[in-house]
């Protein structure tokens, strides 16, 4: 059975549909991603699922219970990190995390949670008082503390600096290698790309595509991106002819040839064969933005 | 059940931390009502002794109570509304509402910090008054503290009802203080009871802060407690709670 199974989920706001239809499923140990624009409806599918909001239509089973009708099944199971979320200003680290270890079954240890999240010289300082990224790390050890089997992160970088923001993907990996299932919502690609094993991407209340990172990607298109320098003459119509190639543009000593499949291979195949010497070779590659940016912009576009 | 005992104790003992750490709500809820008293004495008779009372003056056993009503009112009507909501408003029940918090916990904690605070409140009034004006204490001090004890759980259901229907904490303060400005005059604190026109006094007494306030006289004057405070008192608890829950709100 899967952890989470969402069928046609719907859920709008006076006359604004916030979420049109959603379904994906979510397995056991997986790092699941939600990924899309602002104001996709991303955070308003969470909220769905962890019984913060009822839904219009559809059907949701976390561990097999309807966050609808049987929420107080979830509350121990189910951590959660929510965006914006703060605490009493005089409260310390340590107070907050003891304080919502009590209230579960079977809680994590605050004091280990403390040192896991790199807490350990805060854990008396004043919630008022951290840094965004400490609040950040807080909020995590909190949807932590109840020992979940499923953890929701939302937005869980969002407005921390790049290191601190490497050292949340790590302890989120960490939970992952305790088991706990992780089902994150993020607008950064890089955040999906590094942490995610799935990603539905969702765009106008809707799954616009659900895959692997790589899958993604890959489906945006195989189009490679060679570019190189040299002042030696470039063999420009040779170049076009190669089957692989699609496009060539020579700007100066600048040249940049696109294609697919064995791009790289065939070029310098052929740069070598008329002894011409490239430099400052590069190779790019479709990444997730760009199967991100052509899965969003292409809704757009048929909305238009 | 036992944990919902535990979490709701712990839960208690970390909103009476949080009060040691808040110092202005504890200034203005404790320090008010005694500067309000001290105030009272300059008035014109405040401390002739009454004719036929045993040396008990006006200063004694109206002004005294009615410091008391006002400090009730104050911490009831407008500190701990604003203090719940504010909570709220900031996610923090919405937050607390994903765990497996108890509901009862979030009212009993609350509950508890209102009623530190109106103890608190009582003390400094009787310390403050009697060191710098001999208070007398009230004539019978059983009868005072069951009255003070009741008219602390009457006016703190009325912040569960303000803060379970108010949507703001800005809402929260705007009722607070509608309620307050009525309730206060019905009290007897602006003009006193005896002056009040015989139809104002009535409504007055049916009022939850004029039954305390009167309960509270009767108390300080060593008089027999009369019933009719004590029957509102109970009604507006009976009428208060069930609408506190039915509106109470994590968001």
């Amino acid at each position: 059975m899967p952890v989470i199974d969402v069928a046609g989920l719907r859920k709008t706001y006076r006359d604004h549909v916030a979420v049109d239809d959603v379904s994906f499923t979510v397995e056991r140990g997986e790092i699941f991603g939600i990924l899309g624009p602002n104001g996709a409806g991303k955070t308003t599918t969470v909220e769905c699922l962890t019984g913060l909001r009822r839904r219009d239509g559809g059907r949701v089973s976390v561990f097999g219970h309807d966050p609808d009708t049987d929420r107080d099944a979830l509350r121990e199971t189910v951590g959660v990190q929510l965006q914006h979320s703060e605490l009493q200003p005089k409260m310390t680290v340590r107070e907050a995390l003891e304080l919502y270890a009590s209230f579960y079954a079977d809680p994590a240890n605050p004091d280990e949670l403390i040192d896991t999240l790199g807490l350990r010289d805060r854990a008396s300082a004043y919630w008022g008082k951290l840094s965004g990224g400490q609040r950040q790390r807080v909020a995590i050890a909190l949807a932590l503390v109840g020992n979940p089997r499923l953890a929701v992160l939302d937005e869980l970088t969002t407005g921390l600096d790049p290191k601190s923001r490497r050292d949340t993907w790590e302890v989120v990996e960490r939970v992952r290698d305790r088991g706990v299932t992780v089902l994150l919502v993020t607008h950064f690609m890089a955040e999906a790309q590094h942490l995610c094993d799935r990603i539905a991407v969702i765009a106008r209340g809707r799954v616009a595509a659900l895959d692997t990172p790589e899958g993604l990607a890959e489906a945006a298109g195989s189009t490679q991106t060679l570019r190189f320098r040299t002042t030696q003459p470039v063999p420009v119509a040779e170049l076009r002819a190669l089957p692989v190639v699609t496009e060539v543009v020579v700007d100066g000593d600048a040249v940049t040839v696109r294609g697919e499949g064995e791009l790289v291979f065939a070029v310098s195949q052929l740069l070598g064969a008329v002894g011409v010497t490239p430099s400052h070779l590069r190779v790019e590659q479709a990444s997730l933005d760009d199967a991100f940016l052509a899965i969003t912009g292409q809704l757009t576009e048929e909305a238009a | 059940m036992n944990r919902v005992v535990l979490a709701t104790g712990r839960m208690t003992r970390m909103e009476l931390r949080l009060l040691r750490r808040d110092w202005a709500l504890l200034f203005f809820g404790i320090g008010f009502p005694v500067v309000l008293l001290l105030l009272f004495a300059n008035l014109p008779d405040m401390t002739d002794p009454i004719p036929g009372s045993d040396g008990l003056r006006a200063f004694d056993v109206v002004m005294a109570p009615i410091a008391l009503s006002i400090a009730l009112l104050i911490i009831s009507l407008q500190l701990m509304p604003q203090q719940i909501v504010t909570v709220r408003e900031k996610g923090i029940l919405r937050r607390l509402s994903t765990t497996p918090a108890p509901r009862v916990g979030l009212l009993v904690a609350n509950f508890a910090i209102g009623a530190l605070i109106s103890v608190l409140a009582v003390v400094a009034v009787l310390a403050g008054g009697s060191l710098v004006h001999g208070l007398a204490l009230p004539r019978s001090l059983p009868a005072f503290l069951l009255v003070y004890l009741c008219a602390m759980i009457t006016t703190l259901s009325i912040t569960m009802l303000i803060a379970g229907i108010s949507r703001t904490a800005n809402i929260a303060n705007g009722i607070g203080s509608i309620l307050l400005v009525p309730m206060m005059f019905l009290s007897g604190a602006m003009v006193p009871r005896e002056d009040l026109p015989e139809l104002v006094r009535r409504i007055g007494d049916l009022t939850p802060v004029g039954a305390v306030t009167r309960a509270l006289r009767a108390s300080w004057a060593g008089e027999a407690l009369p019933l009719q405070p004590f029957l509102v008192m109970g009604v507006t608890v009976l009428l208060v709670w069930p609408i506190a829950i039915r509106f109470f709100r994590w968001e």
